[in-house]
């Protein structure tokens, strides 16, 4: 089953066309990275998935948008859940009470152990009573995680969610995803980022898009086992390989 | 740290005090142009009861009118929160009866509510209610756009949008407009009361003004700036305290 189909999907704010024929289909638990020029639209096309454009933001959209085999208005809520790159924790929660908020929006039950138990699987135990301002940054990007995982989406937006972090906090981040990731806590994920190895490390397609107007102008598998990092903290060799690869194809399209 | 805060005002007031009591002494100024801080607290203790009297009308009205213009200020950023195509329609009324040259329309309204506490009350109210009313609509639309953008992409519905996020966020905003608005409903009491009245503080400062007694004028005006601080105080402590957690 395909999660996420789009059928050429043009966009334009204004006179700006912004997507340009974007045509993808992403298979039920597959990873994707969308890597692409800053500008370009990546941000865009996920609010588009995600809903709110053109729900909260004007834009004037065509084209076609399948989650799971239905269009994109008929779905259920919570099938889709995003986090951002900053601020989407409300400050005057706390790390559990932040993590509770997605069901407590779908109106369900029983969520403050499920809370609990995933901000301990993102190694903040001992933490759920702290506010946002007395997290560090990567603490408060692990709460958004748990948040977004506890009312368990079919597809997870993520636009990039690492990108305030420092590269050693990135990095053991993108050991935790990976893990949600093995564990299927992470099912379908598409994610905008600028970091060639964070694509290669977390995706299993990385989707390279031109600048703006944007198009998919390459559909890379990326087909190397996981566990990619080691526990050491290396990264398989076949990731460098892969990221230099794009790198080069990237230096060749500017 | 806190006690500091209490304590170096009233030591710099106290200082003041002495100091316009040596100074006023020793320049011999006359007592028709600035009585010295002694004669003002002889008059303050000898017309006590009276200026006590008429300083319960004034505070009633104050506290009065501003209970008032939270309703008003708060339901009307509420009204055009939920209803946006009213927006164009309040917010310019609003700003149109704020500057509302009250001092001219007096007349009309000892005329038509009398020259008791009611006009003061519209008075404190019209001044008072437009910060609460702008900060707290200028709250509701300060809500962080990523979390708008989850709360779309979770479909919360209108009523969880507003209480999950926009009424916490506002309510810093809403804070701040009560402090604007606390900080003058003494002072718009009192210009009510001046424009017309037989009691109230402003009551007290136009007789001792039209017999000459300097020395209660000022009694009257320091009880009036004290007891518009200690409100002004109160206020802000109890809002800080109430909502203490999203601020
Ligand atoms: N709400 C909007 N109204 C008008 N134009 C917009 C709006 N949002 C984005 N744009 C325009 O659309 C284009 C794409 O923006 P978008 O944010 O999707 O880029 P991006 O690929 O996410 O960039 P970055 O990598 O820097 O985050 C930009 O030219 C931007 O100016
Ligand atoms: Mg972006």
């Amino acid at each position: 089953m395909n999660a996420v189909t789009t059928e050429n999907l043009n966009l334009w704010f204004g006179n700006q066309q912004v997507l340009n024929g974007i045509t993808f289909a992403v298979n039920k638990g597959e990873v994707v990275a969308f890597l692409g020029p800053s500008g370009c639209g990546k941000s865009t096309l996920l609010r588009v998935l995600g809903g709110i454009i053109p729900k909260i933001t004007p834009a004037r959209v065509e084209g076609k948008v399948y989650l799971f085999d239905s269009p994109l208005e008929e779905t259920k809520a919570g099938a889709i859940d995003l986090m951002s790159q900053e601020g989407s924790l409300l400050s005057w929660r706390t790390a559990l009470e932040n993590t509770q908020l997605g069901m407590e929006i779908l109106g369900r039950r029983n969520h403050r152990n499920k809370a609990q138990e995933l901000l301990q699987k993102v190694g903040l135990n001992g933490f759920c009573q702290r506010l946002p301002r007395e997290l560090s940054g990567g603490m408060r990007q692990r709460v958004a995680l748990a948040a977004t995982l506890i009312t368990q989406p079919e597809l997870l937006l993520m636009d990039e969610p690492l990108a305030n972090l420092d590269s050693l906090t990135r990095e053991s981040m993108w050991q935790l995803i990976e893990e949600l990731i093995n564990q299927n806590l992470i099912k379908t994920a598409l994610f905008v980022t600028h970091s060639i190895e964070e694509a290669v490390v977390l995706a299993n397609r990385i989707f390279r898009m031109s600048s703006c107007p944007c198009r998919i102008i390459e559909d890379v598998p990326v087909e190397i086992p996981r566990p990619r990092i080691k526990s050491n903290g290396a990264l398989d060799p076949s990731c460098l390989e892969l990221a230099n690869y794009l790198r080069a194809k990237i230096r060749g399209d500017q | 740290m806190k006690d500091k805060r209490i304590l170096l005002p009233l030591l710099t007031a106290l200082l003041l005090t002495v100091g316009f009591e040596i100074g006023l002494e020793l320049a011999n100024v006359s007592r028709f142009i600035l009585p010295k801080p002694s004669l003002v607290l002889k008059a303050l203790s000898e017309n006590w009861p009276w200026i006590f009297a008429n300083l319960k009308v004034t505070v009633q009205e104050a506290i009065v009118g501003f209970g008032l213009s939270l309703i008003l200020g708060v339901g009307l950023a509420l009204s055009y929160l939920f209803l946006p195509q009213l927006e164009p329609i309040i917010v310019p009324l609003a700003v149109a009866i704020r500057n509302v040259p009250f001092v001219a329309i007096a007349p009309i309204l000892f005329i038509t509510l009398g020259y008791g506490q009611t006009p003061k009350i519209l008075i404190v109210m019209i001044v008072s209610f437009f910060p609460i009313m702008a900060n707290t609509a200028a709250g509701f639309q300060s809500v962080n756009k990523y979390q708008l953008e989850r709360f779309t992409v979770l479909r919360a519905s209108r009523w969880q949008l507003f209480t999950k996020l926009q009424l916490p966020t506002a309510l810093p905003f809403f804070a701040t407009g009560v402090d604007v608005a606390a900080s003058n409903i003494i002072i718009s009491a009192i210009v009510g009361e001046l424009l017309g009245t037989t009691q109230g503080l402003g009551f007290v400062i136009l007789m001792s003004v039209s017999q000459f007694r300097f020395a209660l004028l000022m009694a009257a005006v320091v009880v009036t700036t004290v007891v518009s601080i200690l409100l002004t105080w109160f206020f802000q402590i109890a809002t800080r305290n109430l909502f203490k957690k999203w601020l």
